[in-house]
């Protein structure tokens, strides 16, 4: 069997009292494109510059494709595409100079790759980076990411500050990654985005790791949202007692509540009340996070 | 400048450079070329003899300065490194802090290359721009020593000059060491000054008190004047003691990024 393309263990890092990230157990297979979720300060860059050596753990390991990252970190490097979820460029130079550079420390591009990412990103070239808007510059971050045909990326938000087509273009880039056997790592605070790309996503609060989900999984296990209008006023008992409701809210006719599963007995039971009306939808991913295993660390926050 | 940390880094201080080698070697031309006025002053001599010991400290040997040679090593080879440390610390202290104050460090450190290698070439960079303001200055006074007719061997001009490059090197290289421990150019920069500053303190006061002629072997203003003194053979070890000094440190700061924790 191959190593996983990043195998971190009771990965901890602290600055100073303050927690950065704590006891992160985290697999990333060889070819997924794996989501890394977590609200402001929840420790994702924190993880990320462990990977690539830059900061140094308080205890614990973290290995890219079988080599570890503390001893191997050049090895490392050496196979990371890195988008940083901070950097600053250096400004006097144009687009293309900088990534020439950039490019050539420690390494070789392709020109030609360059370009193509570039065109497909409209990322212009050049003129001097001061004078760029931050979604420009982003898209140069991209390009230096993916410029050197890494088999792994490490993208801290790669979309911030991008406008919607140029988001569409990214992620078709993360398609072709994907179907070229390269993995990916994507940080983001948007569940939408890791719907749209993401095979699994693990997601982080207050530097623990709250859960590590599928898309599939997350699908099955879908919560839907109902509302329901009944003929005659509801009985509240009847209602709680049934499987997979969560939520509820009866206030005479009408009824509230998530639903896990079936609907099934929820209409069965609500029939005997002459049904007038009923609502169902699926939550977005964002209501499905929070119904999942948001409350709980919400409140503790602050 | 294709992937080279050195190229870039001395690109970058094209500006710098070129400013700098054109205001020392503007005081390097007015020292030279109003050196025969001096030079036909009545009882200069005297006049600087009759000075508070300080001063004639800071002077040094008062009866050279009626000669091209004294004057020039009492004017300007003797203090020449204190002028390109200031260069030398300015762009030292912030090779390494100002890479993690402007947040460029993500992008550079993360690609394959060594640390201590981006330490090197940065040290490099920087001290090859004292060299080039320093040759800037050599080229200058041996033009305009031509200039006012003098008689001077070029060699001992150009020597003279250049060897203010040791000891600004290794201040170079104390203010980088200084960079590789913090996060802010700032204080690498008074660090590294502080210590200028008190060596050159230091040197003065050993020239003023015969009690203190001791101190020599610590001071490294010492050292650079032993390097070419106007009277004497340059002491090679005093220069190869300087340059050592200047490996030590930017070994040291080498390996101080190499382990430093990347926090900012
Ligand atoms: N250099 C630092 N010094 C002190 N604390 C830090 C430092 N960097 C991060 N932290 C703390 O560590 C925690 C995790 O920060 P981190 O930057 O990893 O979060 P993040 O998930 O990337 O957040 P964001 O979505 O805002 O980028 C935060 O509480 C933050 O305050
Ligand atoms: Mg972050």
């Amino acid at each position: 069997m191959t190593a996983p393309a990043i195998e971190t263990r009771d990965l901890t890092r602290f600055y100073g009292k303050h927690r950065g990230v704590e006891a992160l157990d985290l697999t990333v297979h060889g070819g997924e494109v794996f989501g890394f979720l977590g609200p402001n300060g929840a420790g994702k860059s924190t993880t990320i510059r462990l990977l690539l050596d830059l900061i140094r753990p308080t205890r614990g390991t973290a290995r890219v494709l079988g080599l570890d990252c503390q001893g191997q970190g050049l090895e490392v490097r050496r196979l990371v595409g890195y988008l940083p979820g901070e950097y600053r460029f250096y400004e006097n130079l144009d687009g293309r100079r900088m990534l020439e550079y950039l490019g050539h420390v420690g390494g070789q591009v392709d020109p030609a790759v360059v370009a193509s990412l570039a065109e497909r990103l409209g990322a212009d070239l050049q003129r001097p980076i001061r004078t760029l808007s931050h979604g420009n510059k982003q898209k140069l971050a991209i390009v230096q990411a993916f410029m050197h045909e890494t088999p792994l990326l490490i993208l801290d938000e790669p979309t911030t500050g991008l406008d919607p087509l140029v988001q569409q273009a990214f992620f078709a880039l993360v398609e072709e990654a994907r179907a070229a056997g390269r993995t990916v790592l994507l940080s983001s605070h948007n569940l939408g985005e890791v719907e749209r790309v993401c095979d699994r996503f693990a997601s982080v609060r207050q530097g623990r790791l709250v859960g590590v989900e599928t898309m599939a999984d997350l699908r099955d296990r879908a919560v839907r949202l109902v509302s329901l209008t009944a003929g005659r006023p509801l009985d509240a008992g009847v209602f709680a007692a049934l499987p997979g409701i969560d939520d509820l809210v009866v206030d005479g006719l009408t009824l509230h509540c998530t639903v896990q599963g079936p609907l099934q007995p929820l209409l069965a039971a609500a029939a005997p009340y002459e049904v007038v009306d009923i609502l169902s939808r699926e939550p977005n991913l964002e209501e499905f996070f929070l119904a999942l295993y948001g409350q709980r660390e919400v409140r503790h926050e602050g | 400048m294709k992937g080279s940390i050195y190229l870039k880094t001395l690109v970058d201080l094209r500006g710098s450079v070129i400013m700098w080698s054109l205001g020392i070697a503007f005081i390097g031309a007015v020292n030279v070329l109003f050196f025969p006025t001096i030079q036909q002053m009545e009882g200069l001599v005297a006049f600087l003899d009759s000075m508070p010991p300080v001063i004639k400290a800071m002077i040094g040997d008062v009866s050279a300065m009626v000669r091209l040679d004294g004057f020039l090593h009492v004017k300007l080879f003797d203090p020449l490194p204190l002028l390109l440390a200031i260069f030398g610390i300015s762009h030292g202290a912030s090779l390494l802090a100002g890479e993690l104050e402007h947040k460029h460090v993500d992008l550079l450190l993360a690609r394959p290359v060594h640390r201590w290698r981006v330490v090197l070439a940065k040290f490099l960079a920087v001290a090859t721009g004292v060299a080039i303001i320093a040759v800037a200055l050599a080229a200058t006074v041996v033009v305009c020593a031509r200039i006012i007719g003098d008689e001077l061997p070029w060699s001992h001009l150009v020597l003279g000059t250049l060897n203010a490059l040791p000891l600004s090197w290794l201040f170079t290289a104390l203010a980088l060491l200084g960079s590789s421990l913090v996060t802010q150019p700032r204080p690498a920069a008074f660090a590294a000054g502080a210590v200028v500053v008190a060596g050159y303190v230091l040197e003065t006061l050993r020239m003023m008190s015969p009690a203190l002629a001791g101190w020599r072997t610590v001071s490294l203003f010492a050292y650079q004047k032993a390097g070419y003194p106007l009277v004497g053979a340059p002491d090679i070890g005093a220069v190869g003691l300087l340059l050592a000094v200047t490996v030590v440190l930017v070994t040291a700061a080498c390996v101080s990024w190499e382990r430093r924790d990347l926090a900012a």
